[in-house]
């Protein structure tokens, strides 16, 4: 029996746009052809037209390289957007709700924080200083996953864009769905909500993400390899 | 033989119905469909595995790595939940066409 492999990876290696394909899809094919070929020989051909008809099976070499780079790159594509936009950005919202959760349910005194605030303010303002440290995890988890500047940017402050989300969609359902008569007579007062829990929070959300904006070596060379990566 | 362009619309379905019954290789997939429909419905390679790939890709069908007895890797596709959903609507969408057909052109089903 020949070595499938060889002889896949020979074909496919004619064309500059199979180059790409993987060991995994030239193992799928060979799998493949090799039954063929098997079944063939059962059926009393000699090896070296088994070894053609099921070769001849492909059909179109090219088409399958192209079709292959296609499906493949489709693939890393959403994998990429994922890894580098998605889980850093959900991994900062979700830690900075918890964060904001154990705050509200801890219990606050004067002696234990260094400033004098309402004590329903204090829990928001200790939150609200540490969204940095945040964003700059955002941030780092999307650069190290080899996001571009913009990607990082907004895995860092994702917690805001989420939360403006929220609360567009909160008003909107107000204004037109529930028909809220204080919503209606009232607009400004969806800027106090959204100053405090998206306005002041992207900010200082930024403030750490600004540092991990800066493109790494790594990140200069993925740039310039891809025109259109996430 | 069926032409190529309806070929390619039912490659989908006939894909996804074959896997309905159970989890099978690209090789066994390709033979059932042939066998099934009386050799109409022929695969060649380079159609049959971007179009698992493609399938795969939106969720429709997951593919595991598997080691068989003499020592080769093959792909072993499992029917998704989210493939199980689009059997029915896309089994009524052919029929209808059917329909359509026996109205329009006289055509029978085989």
């Amino acid at each position: 029996m020949p070595d499938w492999n060889i002889l896949i990876t020979e074909r496919l290696g004619k064309f500059a746009l199979a180059q790409e394909i993987g060991d995994e899809v030239v193992a799928e094919l060979a799998s493949h052809l090799e039954k063929l070929c098997n079944e063939s020989c059962a059926r009393g051909a000699k090896e070296s037209e088994a070894i053609e008809l099921a070769l001849s099976q492909v059909g179109d070499w090219q088409g399958l390289g192209q079709e292959f780079t296609d499906a493949k790159n489709q693939e890393e594509r959403m994998n990429e957007r994922t890894k580098r936009f998605w889980l850093p950005g959900l991994a900062t919202l979700t830690a900075s709700m918890l964060w904001l959760m154990i705050l509200q349910h801890s219990n606050w005194n004067s002696e234990r924080v260094p400033f004098h605030a309402h004590p329903l303010l204090t829990p928001y303002l200790i939150w609200l200083f540490t969204q940095p440290l945040f964003g700059a995890v955002g941030a780092y988890l999307s650069r190290r996953a080899g996001g571009r500047r913009v990607t990082r940017l907004a895995a860092g402050i994702f917690p805001s864009l989420a939360m403006l989300g929220l609360l567009v969609f909160v008003a909107l359902t107000a204004l037109f769905v529930e028909r809220n008569p204080f919503v209606w007579k009232h607009p400004g007062y969806f800027a106090l909500i959204v100053f405090p829990w998206a306005v002041f929070p992207a900010i200082a959300l930024l403030v750490g993400v600004v540092p991990f904006l800066k493109m790494t070596k790594v990140g200069q060379a993925q740039g310039s390899g891809q025109s259109a990566g996430s | 033989m069926i032409r190529t362009e309806l070929k390619r619309g039912t490659a989908e379905l006939a894909i996804l119905s074959v896997l309905e019954k159970g989890p099978l290789h690209g090789y066994e997939i390709a033979r059932q469909i042939a066998e099934q429909s009386k050799g109409a419905l022929r695969f060649t390679l380079a159609a049959l595995y971007p179009m698992l790939y493609r399938m795969e890709n939106r969720g429709w069908l997951t593919g595991a790595w598997e080691t068989g007895a003499n020592g080769r890797r093959r792909r072993c596709y499992r029917l998704m939940p989210r493939g199980r959903n689009m059997l029915a609507p896309m089994r009524e969408e052919w029929a209808s066409l059917f329909r359509v057909m026996r109205r329009v052109a006289k055509v029978s089903h085989a």
